[in-house]
């Protein structure tokens, strides 16, 4: 980090009133992308993948993590672990594809064998034909690179560096604001699920996320019901940050049917919403009978791939009866953030423009994509 | 008789792999072992033992904790001593 970036990056960090944001470079040089990905990701937990994406004993699944291979496994035992998705002999890929596995992982090049904590289980004809043992063959030492992760309302995070707090302590502040939401939750299966690619960083989805801001300028259709004056901004400096919402309102179909609401909510619930990202790249929603969640893929300096999920409060709404409501639910979500790809898209191609100097933030509105911008400024300046 | 036997397990093999059938391709591996062992070809047919081992532990096979088994009686393979997850509790060790 030379003389000049580091200017820059006080000037972030600077209270919101005289703040810059981030400069240019954070979105368009991919040397500062590589810089981020070991500061901002690798050493924080970052969210991979929802535990939905291997809902049965022994499904595997494989996921770049930044240019990273790993897979996601639900072991036998119930417990999902991420590895990284390499064998330990020549350093072939293991599972390149979605599978369900009966039995050990079993590396398609020369056939070593691992079960599913990772344990090196066999390694067939490694002393010559026939002789599966070698005394220089340690199989103790040699089990699969497990990366530290720990799964939380069904994402699956991880912690590359294996150096950052227990997720627990990372994340403490958010799940004791939403504490009333630790229950379980019911995924709404194939028709709850949707993807959005857009051409930008990562970071201007958080940014957008976070704020209330635009609403009355890019969702008018939301601002109907959901008017500027009744959100509420919420920033919690290093962990999180993102809008409340006093006015919000469930789904009733027309035959006067609802989803079921969560156990045991405070009165600030009954007609409360809030959206938050947790740093860096999950973006939550909770509501009274719902709730989602948006991984952040960041499949390129300009490139992100946002995959969202809904959740409900009771394996009821899982039904096939609830298919409907199900569906209209997800495609009033689905319209609400197709509206935001244009400006996310639009701001990451001002980040080109030569004399942009990383903008200026309201004071009032933009609290939280500052408080944002501030950590991820914070995770360069901690850095060696 | 023998040689008729083991170009016919080829044949089948070759198919096996092609649909990437690994229970069939364990049992026809250990089909081949047997056949070796008939031969008294040891090293053969623990090179099939292993190659049967190998797609019985893919596939979840309880029939591989025998195929270990034999595979250690013959020193070509090691006692499990951790325990194994993910695989049938047939492979944990007699204690
Ligand atoms: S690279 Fe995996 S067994 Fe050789
Ligand atoms: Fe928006």
């Amino acid at each position: 980090m030379n003389h000049f970036q580091q200017f820059a990056l006080d000037q972030v960090t600077q209270p919101v009133e005289q703040a810059r944001g981030l400069p240019n470079e954070h979105y368009t040089d991919p040397a500062l992308h590589e810089a981020e990905k070991q500061h901002v990701f690798f050493d924080n937990w970052m969210a991979l993948c929802f535990g939905k994406d291997v809902p049965e004993l022994g499904d595997a699944m494989p996921f770049e993590a930044l240019g990273q291979p790993l897979f996601v496994l639900r072991g036998r035992d119930g417990v999902i672990r991420v590895f990284q998705n390499v064998c330990r002999h020549r350093g072939m890929i293991l599972v390149d594809r979605k599978k369900r596995l009966s039995g050990v992982v079993r590396c398609p090049y020369h056939s070593w064998c691992y079960d599913h904590s990772g344990a090196l289980h066999t390694t067939p004809h490694v002393g010559g034909p026939g002789y599966n043992t070698h005394d220089a063959i340690d199989r103790s030492s040699l089990g699969l690179i497990e990366i530290r992760s720990h799964v939380w309302q069904d994402i699956v995070f991880v912690n590359m560096s294996g150096n950052a707090p227990a997720f627990a302590d990372y994340a403490a502040s958010l799940i004791e604001r939403w504490g009333e939401f630790e229950q379980p939750i019911w995924f709404g299966g194939e028709d709850s699920a949707f993807e959005l690619d857009a051409a930008t960083n990562w970071k201007l989805a958080v940014e957008n996320y976070c704020e209330s801001y635009h609403l009355p300028w890019v969702h008018p259709g939301l601002n109907s019901y959901s008017r500027l004056e009744d959100h509420y901004n919420i920033i919690e400096p290093g962990g999180y940050s993102g809008q409340g919402t006093l006015v919000y309102r469930s789904i009733i179909s027309e035959t006067g049917e609802k989803f079921d609401d969560f156990d045991g909510l405070g009165d600030k619930w009954v007609t409360g919403a809030e959206y938050a990202a947790l740093y860096p790249n999950v973006l939550l929603g909770v509501h009274r009978d719902q709730k989602f969640a948006i991984i952040l893929v960041p499949t390129g300096m300009e490139q992100t791939l946002e995959r969202v999920a809904i959740y409900y409060a009771s394996p009821k709404m899982q039904d096939a009866s609830m298919a409907g409501m199900r569906r209209r639910n997800a495609e009033l979500w689905k319209g609400v953030f197709e509206e935001d790809i244009f400006v996310v898209e639009g701001m990451q191609k001002g980040r080109h423009a030569m004399k942009f100097d990383g903008g200026r933030f309201s004071p009032v509105m933009d609290g939280p994509t500052h408080a944002f911008h501030h950590w991820v400024a914070s995770q360069f300046k901690r850095a060696p | 008789m023998n040689a008729r036997a083991i170009q016919q397990i080829d044949a089948e093999l070759i198919a096996a792999h092609e649909r990437g059938d690994g229970p069939t391709l364990a049992g026809l591996y250990e089909a081949a072992a047997g056949l070796r062992d008939e031969q008294g070809d040891v090293d053969a047919a623990c090179f099939f033992l292993t190659q049967a081992y190998v797609f019985a532990l893919e596939a979840g096979l309880d029939r591989s904790g025998a195929l270990r088994d034999r595979l250690i009686a013959n020193g070509r393979e090691e006692k499990l001593t951790a325990r194994i997850v993910g695989v049938r509790t047939a492979f944990l060790p007699a204690e």
